[in-house]
């Protein structure tokens, strides 16, 4: 037709050279067997796990596991006849930085405080950006296109490959970006500068961490299960979880047992400061068990078939709409509020948008927990609307789709305008709810001490939930090639 | 405001609640899922802790 106006191609179109020379996972030109997409997924987390484990190399380390009695802390029982980490004893924490903090353990002081969990960051090691690049630069590209500042059509295959490859392109930047600041603002030192060679190093290392994950996440995207980001949030808050409750040096479990042998003080296994402890066993426990009711919540909107006003179904709204997005985003913001806030001398702003962790903080300072616990839900409420509103789950989307397909809502006359106040009504309302949820089960979770902390638990189930509908839907695919055939395939 | 609080009311009453087979169902799942993945990462950090620890004595 020739009234159909050449639209204009978007600015990013500009990138376009670059975008082309980045190299890019293979689209599978078959289908991706089941067991063939377990062993991807297997070995993109074990690839993760490894990272996770290789220090920095230019950041000074201590001799891990020993105590302040110099006992070494794979022997269950220190001398005195004690479990190894009791309440009063310090550990020298393994991975020492060069001011003195240890990196690893729960409790240490370590740059994203609470906030690693969120972005599979495992501090002084290769992974110590996590995913923090990709989910920013995921947040910058549906802020672009979504507020139209850019001219991509996502329905548009050309316009879709170059969001994603921009997308890439920016993680990558955002890597070397985020790299820069932890350096500049003094996470491996005061005196290495960004641009003396051991600086230079440290960002080296760190972009090229934050590179393998952005190919794992394709890899795990295209020929796995589920995406690399909820694989590796899920594997990094498991990961501390079982070593926060099982290690033979600081873990809760050993650490009881060692205690009822020995007849030490019991109740002050439920309260060691600075350590993981028997409440933050007892809290995760009880927050997996809230999450898991809250993720099998749904509202049930009534529909009828409109050609056959008999046959009757109901459209399934999930209670938390927007599952656990709108808490990874916020705590993402805050991450990037950190580095600023490093950078700009001015600690306050990140004191307030990190968690108090566990409640001998909270008490410390409740006016502390307060602000955050209020930031984070009124941050997780304004994601969950953006978020509805720009990937198109929004009432007016679904009522279209619902539409096309001759459904209608009992008791209405037939008008997509009549559905989408009708589902707004639900899908609104489920979505700011879900997401103040989430945001204050997140912060008081957090609170609790909750091991893994509160949020990642939170992330976890709700990643584990979606992993196995998932996985259940591509084994029922699997056995019965006609259902294959049902999806489209 | 109060209008949201009333829809969200509503929203609530009227949302379906998970059954003790499905709950449970779904508890089973998310918790084996975590320790499977927990203990993989738990067994190499541990070897990572002692190579870590022969290496610096």
């Amino acid at each position: 037709m020739d009234e159909v106006k050449e639209k204009p191609r978007s600015k990013l179109y500009a990138l376009d050279p670059i975008i082309r020379r980045l190299p890019e996972v293979a689209v599978p030109k078959r289908r991706v067997a089941f067991k063939e997409r377990f062993i991807w997924t297997g070995v993109a987390l074990i690839i993760f796990y490894l990272m996770s484990q290789i220090p920095l190399y230019g950041i000074a380390q201590r001799e891990p596991f020993v105590d302040t009695n110099g006992n070494g802390v794979f022997d269950f029982i220190d001398a005195n006849g004690n479990g190894v980490m009791d309440p009063g004893e310090t550990a020298l924490e393994p991975f020492t930085d060069l001011n003195g903090n240890g990196v690893w353990d729960a409790g240490a002081q370590n740059f994203f405080g609470q906030l690693r969990y969120v972005l599979a960051s495992h501090a002084g090691s290769l992974m110590e950006l996590g995913i923090g690049p990709i989910v920013t630069a995921g947040i910058v590209m549906q802020l672009l296109v979504g507020s139209k500042i850019v001219g991509l059509n996502l329905s548009e295959s050309e316009d879709r490959a170059l969001f994603t490859g921009v997308q890439k392109f920016l993680a990558i930047i955002m890597a070397v970006f985020e790299g820069s600041m932890l350096v500049l603002a003094g996470n491996y030192g005061k005196n290495v500068g960004l641009f003396s060679p051991a600086g230079l190093l440290l960002v080296l290392q760190l972009t090229l961490g934050a590179t393998v994950v952005i190919y794992l996440d394709e890899v795990v995207s295209k020929y796995g299960f589920g995406s690399g980001v909820s694989l590796f949030i899920a594997g990094g808050v498991a990961m501390t979880v079982v070593w926060e409750a099982l290690n033979p040096a600081t873990g809760v479990i050993p650490n009881i047992i060692g205690t009822v042998l020995s007849n030490g003080d019991f109740i002050a296994e439920f309260f060691r400061p600075h350590l993981p402890n028997m409440m933050g066993l007892i809290a995760t426990i009880l927050i997996f068990f809230i999450v898991v009711y809250a993720e099998s919540m749904r509202i049930e909107v009534p529909l009828a078939y409109g050609r056959f006003g008999g046959v009757r179904g109901r459209y399934p709204i999930r209670f938390l709409y927007t599952s656990n997005i709108p808490v990874i985003l916020a705590l993402t913001v805050f991450a990037n509020l950190k580095i600023f806030a490093a950078l700009l001398k001015a600690p306050w702003i990140s004191y307030y948008t990190d968690a108090p962790n566990g409640l001998a903080q909270v008490a410390a300072d409740p006016i502390r927990a307060i602000i955050y616990l209020i930031i984070l839900v009124l941050a997780s409420m304004g994601f969950a609307y953006l978020w509805v509103h720009m990937t198109g789950m929004g009432p007016r989307d679904v009522a279209k789709q619902l539409d096309e397909s001759g459904m209608l809502i009992p008791g209405f006359r037939r008008d997509v305008r009549v559905m989408e106040w009708v589902l707004s009504r639900y899908i609104m309302t489920a979505a700011l709810l879900g997401g103040a949820f989430v945001g204050f089960l997140s912060a008081g979770a957090d609170f609790l001490g909750a091991l893994g902390s509160g949020t990642g638990i939170l992330l976890t189930v709700g990643i584990m939930y979606s992993l196995y509908q998932e996985i259940a839907k591509e084994q029922v695919a699997e056995m019965f090639p006609a259902v294959r055939r049902l999806f489209g395939e | 405001m109060r209008k949201f609080l009333h829809e969200a009311k509503r929203v609530l009453a009227v949302a379906r609640k998970p059954d003790q087979e499905e709950y449970l169902q779904v508890a089973k799942v998310a918790g084996l899922g975590i320790l499977l993945i927990g203990f993989v990462g738990f067994v190499i950090m541990l070897i990572s802790y002692f190579i870590q620890g022969m290496l610096a004595s």
